[in-house]
């Protein structure tokens, strides 16, 4: 389709790079609110409204050859089908030896008549078939794009762009397919940034449990906060592959 | 992506309806000019006046007999061209059915799940790329079980040094991290993974060498 992946990814734009120490050096002050997050389906129905132009016939899935085949194979089949029944009784009257020279003169001569009408009518039955072409290959671009752009937007979601969304043109087949892999990515969107969530409220404890051992002056408890504060980094790297909305 | 299943349903997609009567209507289409082909110039004569009543005849019945001759050919071929398009829709709607099952499934977590089509399937290559998806998703999610772990491991660790000690203030503070810990486990068990039982191990072997890691900074302390 040569045309730019139609998914969206609005962190992009503001996308931030992780800092592992973040969420410890803010922990002084008491527990922040979160900032609630917007509804992922009210984004994804804000990108899904743009729409996109249709080329007019591009080959971007195998299948669109095999529906072409299929049709011109078809097509063959019925002509020869038909033609066979309409010549066959013809030739087997000319190659009967029963039959005399005179005869078989009015058979050939039949026959040379049938098949000047029937090939002129034939060549205009060709159009009909290019059109079937045509028309078949515009329908099963509606399906081969879709499955096409899913395609492309797989690999992302792997890569842990929680923010990518499916959207397809006008008239395309395959929309409950696409609803339901966005809906499958806000979800898991869902359930990273709950994890998300639930690493930087225990990364503030953390913090908090480090400023008491502080006080307490206990080199002991401060030196195995440290540690667990490495670990909650170490967590943090790892969730920030995922991008999500929320960062 | 063997044949692991058998074909049940005839129709799982809303695109083999509309392929269905996409091919009755080219068929029906197509007949209709190669019959108008074959029959159009052999009755235009019956519409002659200067044509005797006999060649009327005769031509009236060599259009009987043609029809007689075409119409058996042309019903079984409709047949086997329709029955050879729902068998290659299937091969599309099948594999669609299945993804929007699995789409469903992996949404609520079930990460392990992976997409198997029929030998003779199309959209092979699109179950690979989501298999690839989901395989990329789960490492990832492995990476983070273990983080979480380690986690856990050095909590516990600082748990039973508060435990001995058991002052007051560190201990509340203790009791808030162990909620967070609790949660943090509860969102990641939302998750179900292929392969728990080698994370396991390597949790182990991690949080071994965390908690060596953390004897030394209390003796270092």
């Amino acid at each position: 389709m040569g045309e730019p992946l139609r998914a969206m990814s609005p962190s992009d734009q503001h996308a931030e790079t992780p800092n592992d120490t973040n969420a410890s050096k803010e922990s002084s002050g008491p527990r922040p609110a979160l900032v609630s997050v917007p509804s992922q389906d009210a984004r994804a129905k804000s990108s899904g409204g743009r729409t996109y132009k249709r080329r007019l016939i591009s080959f971007v899935h195998p299948l669109q050859v095999r529906v072409l085949s299929h049709v011109i194979a078809y097509s063959l089949i019925v002509f020869v089908l038909l033609a066979i029944p309409v010549f066959k009784p013809l030739m087997q009257s000319l190659d009967n030896p029963a039959l005399s020279w005179q005869e078989r003169a009015v058979v050939a001569n039949d026959l040379l008549g049938l098949h000047a009408r029937f090939w002129p009518w034939a060549l205009g039955a060709s159009i009909v078939v290019l059109i079937h072409c045509v028309h078949s290959l515009l329908l099963m671009q509606r399906v081969a794009g879709p499955i096409y752009r899913l395609t492309r937007v797989f690999p992302q979601i792997g890569d842990g762009n929680l923010c990518m969304r499916a959207t397809f043109r006008e008239g395309d087949y395959l929309v409950p397919e696409a609803d339901l892999v966005n809906q499958m990515t806000a979800k898991l969107q869902t359930k990273i940034n709950m994890l998300k969530h639930a690493q930087v409220m225990l990364a503030l404890d953390t913090a908090r449990f480090k400023e008491v051992a502080v006080m307490k002056n206990d080199p002991a408890l401060t030196a195995l906060a440290k540690q667990m504060e490495q670990n909650l980094a170490g967590l943090k790297t790892s969730l920030d592959t995922f991008k999500t909305y929320s960062g | 992506m063997k044949g692991l299943f058998q074909r049940r349903q005839l129709f799982v997609h809303p695109v083999q309806y509309w392929f269905v009567i996409t091919t009755l209507l080219y068929f029906a289409c197509l007949l209709l000019t190669l019959y108008a082909v074959v029959f159009l110039p052999m009755a235009q004569p019956l519409y002659d006046s200067s044509i005797s009543w006999e060649q009327r005849a005769e031509i009236a019945t060599q259009f009987l007999e043609l029809n007689g001759r075409i119409w058996p050919w042309l019903i079984i071929t409709f047949l086997v061209l329709l029955l050879h398009s729902m068998y290659f829709m299937h091969r599309i709607a099948g594999p669609l059915y299945r993804f929007t099952a699995l789409f469903r499934s992996i949404g609520t977590g079930q990460l392990h799940q992976r997409a198997r089509l029929r030998k003779h399937d199309y959209l092979h290559r699109e179950a690979q790329a989501f298999n690839s998806m989901l395989d990329h998703f789960e490492n990832k999610m492995q990476t983070i079980n273990l983080h979480s772990a380690l986690v856990t491991q050095a909590y516990e660790t600082v748990a039973l040094q508060v435990r001995e000690q058991a002052p007051g203030q560190i201990t509340a503070a203790l009791e808030t991290l162990e909620e967070e810990i609790h949660r943090l486990k509860t969102c990641l068990a939302e998750f179900e993974l292929q392969t728990q039982q080698p994370l396991a191990q390597q949790c182990s072997e991690r949080a071994g060498s965390s908690t060596s890691q953390s004897s030394n900074a209390m003796k270092a302390a």
